[in-house]
């Protein structure tokens, strides 16, 4: 496993697109983290504002609840590490390495265990960001009326796990189209109009399976959060005590994801 | 000893039969020439024998043993076109054959890098690299680690007259170092100047395959001439060891049952029946004859 590691990095290592995207996710995470605390702090400076902020708001961006808060504005920003995904696996098919490195002795169950691995790694970088990002918020938002403690911070693992789902629906749309623009387009297709559109439509209906959609599944780990949810605080309380049940779900979910595409890669003339 | 071992490989790509029961081995310490024109089906053979495609029937061995990653490993490989990073230097490419494959290490890198004459431009991205530099550091990744078994298909794909010179004097080399070299190529004249045996393909099918000699003489090769063509033509036709004759310019070509041509009892036959000739040769068969003759229709 170390040794596929190491061959990986020496892949990446040298390639300034994986590391400029990276940087361009970090950048974009930081921001519209930044940008919505900057909006809170608009409205409760408002003298107008503050109280009724204060009610309606609390303060998402102090310990505990920023582990939630950013959780969530994070996750919508999804797309750009999808990118890195995306170019890491139709890389290996434009340049016909895929089918180098097993000429070269790798089984193919190495390779796409070496994909595996990036995509592990590159939610790890991404979780480590969104860890940054509610240290550095949380410590800077946190007042002395606010509760401390680490209620939330389970919140990590879900965010791990949703980054590292989502990546791995990127990965098998690259694996399966093996050509980058359009499996990019598939990918911004399905996670912005084509699962939102069939969500609405199956909450319209009452119909459960609108839950189980690819992304839906792990999006439902972490739901808007607490001041977000003021609106119906029933369906706030429901959403938070699935979560767990959800984590089963991403958990299956990216198993099978990953056993299908190792079947199909053992199948399948490279 | 058999380094690799075919039985009876069938490859179908939808409606089209790829190969067709192809079944031939290797020796070890030979150079191996698999020849046949475009769409014969000597890349997908290749393929199936490095893993990227799956055979729909039949079997294969390497080393005696049936497939696998590890033994892949000791196999130096040029399929098809170079296949490298492209935003990656010579040197790294080579990191990544080198870690993949457990062959060479760092300071090998840098002498097969000067043996296939890319140490100056190591740094440079492949992207930047001609043609002909990418089939040298293909060559050179097949290279790494001195591995046993070396297959090369059309290594000489993009390379100038220099560079195949030197090319085909590298796989002497390696004979001679006791490797075994598969060679897959469309230039016939370079596959009879170095290799020791050859399969020739046709439309998914094995033709023939053995040792050159074996291949070429399957029979004997007469140019004989007089001044009266038609006469001669009825006259060798009553020869016993004929098999048949075509007119070749001014000359009458002669094929005959192999080992038989017997150019005094030729001479002979004809002038008791009244012709003198005036050209009697024993042609040596070229691979390139021998090739068209037995993949044209």
């Amino acid at each position: 496993m170390l040794q596929i590691l190491k061959i990986e990095w020496l892949k990446i290592k040298s390639y300034s697109a994986f590391w400029w995207t990276l940087g361009i996710t970090a950048l974009s995470y930081i921001a519209a983290s930044y940008a919505m605390v900057g909006f809170y702090h608009q409205l409760s400076n408002n003298p107008q504002m503050a109280k009724t902020a204060q009610i309606l708001l609390g303060n998402p961006f102090a310990f505990n609840e920023v582990w939630h808060t950013i959780a969530y504005i994070s996750s919508l920003f999804i797309i750009i590490p999808s990118l890195v995904v995306i170019m890491l696996i139709t890389n290996e098919y434009t340049f016909k390495t895929h089918r180098q490195n097993i000429i070269e002795g790798w089984s193919r169950g190495q390779f796409l265990t070496g994909k595996l691995l990036d995509i592990a790694v590159v939610s790890l970088l991404i979780g480590l960001i969104y860890v940054g990002a509610c240290l550095i918020i949380g410590s800077t938002n946190t007042g002395a009326k606010d509760i401390v403690g680490s209620s939330k911070t389970y919140f990590i693992g879900y965010f791990f796990l949703q980054t590292f789902s989502q990546l791995s629906i990127a990965f098998v749309i690259g694996f399966l189209v093996r050509k980058s623009f359009i499996a990019l387009g598939i990918f911004i297709f399905s996670i912005a109009i084509l699962e939102p559109m069939l969500t609405w439509l199956f909450s319209k209906y009452d119909l459960v399976i609108g839950h189980f959609l690819p992304f839906e599944i792990s999006d439902r780990m972490i739901p808007p959060p607490a001041f977000m949810a003021k609106m119906n605080p029933d369906a706030y309380k429901l959403a938070m005590n699935s979560t767990g049940q959800q984590v089963l779900y991403t958990l299956l979910f990216s198993t099978l994801l990953w056993f299908f595409c190792f079947r199909i890669n053992a199948k399948r003339d490279l | 000893m058999t380094v690799l071992e075919i039985n009876d490989i069938e490859k179908s790509y939808r409606t089209t039969k790829a190969l067709k029961g192809i079944s031939f081995s290797v020796p070890e310490g030979s150079i191996f020439g698999i020849l046949g024109p475009n769409g014969s089906g000597k890349t997908t053979l290749l393929g199936i024998l490095l893993d990227v495609l799956h055979a729909d029937a039949g079997s294969f061995s390497w080393f005696g043993q049936p497939s696998s990653a590890q033994q892949r490993k000791q196999i130096g490989t040029l399929l098809e076109t170079p296949n490298f990073y492209h935003y990656l230097s010579a040197t790294r490419n080579l990191e990544v054959t080198s870690q993949i494959s457990g062959r060479g290490d760092h300071s090998e890198i840098d002498n097969i890098l000067k043996k296939v004459g890319l140490y100056e431009r190591r740094a440079s991205k492949f992207s930047t690299y001609s043609l002909g530099m990418k089939q040298r550091l293909a060559i050179g990744a097949a290279l790494l680690g001195a591995p046993s078994v070396i297959v090369l298909d059309e290594p000489t794909n993009g390379l100038d007259p220099v560079g195949i010179a030197e090319i085909r004097a590298l796989i002497l080399e390696l004979k001679s170092d006791g490797h075994t070299i598969i060679l897959a190529s469309h230039l016939l004249d370079e596959v009879e100047k170095i290799c020791t045996h050859v399969a020739i393909m046709k439309s998914g099918k094995l033709v023939t395959s053995g040792t050159v000699e074996e291949v070429l003489n399957s029979e004997d090769l007469v140019e004989i001439a007089a001044d009266n063509l038609e006469q001669l033509s009825e006259v060798i036709g009553l020869f016993p060891q004929l098999i048949y004759q075509k007119p070749e310019s001014q000359r009458l070509l002669l094929g005959m049952q192999k080992d038989t041509a017997d150019l005094e009892a030729i001479n002979e036959f004809c002038f008791n029946k009244g012709i003198v000739l005036n050209h009697l040769y024993l042609r040596k068969q070229r691979l390139e004859a021998r090739f068209f003759e037995l993949t044209q229709d």
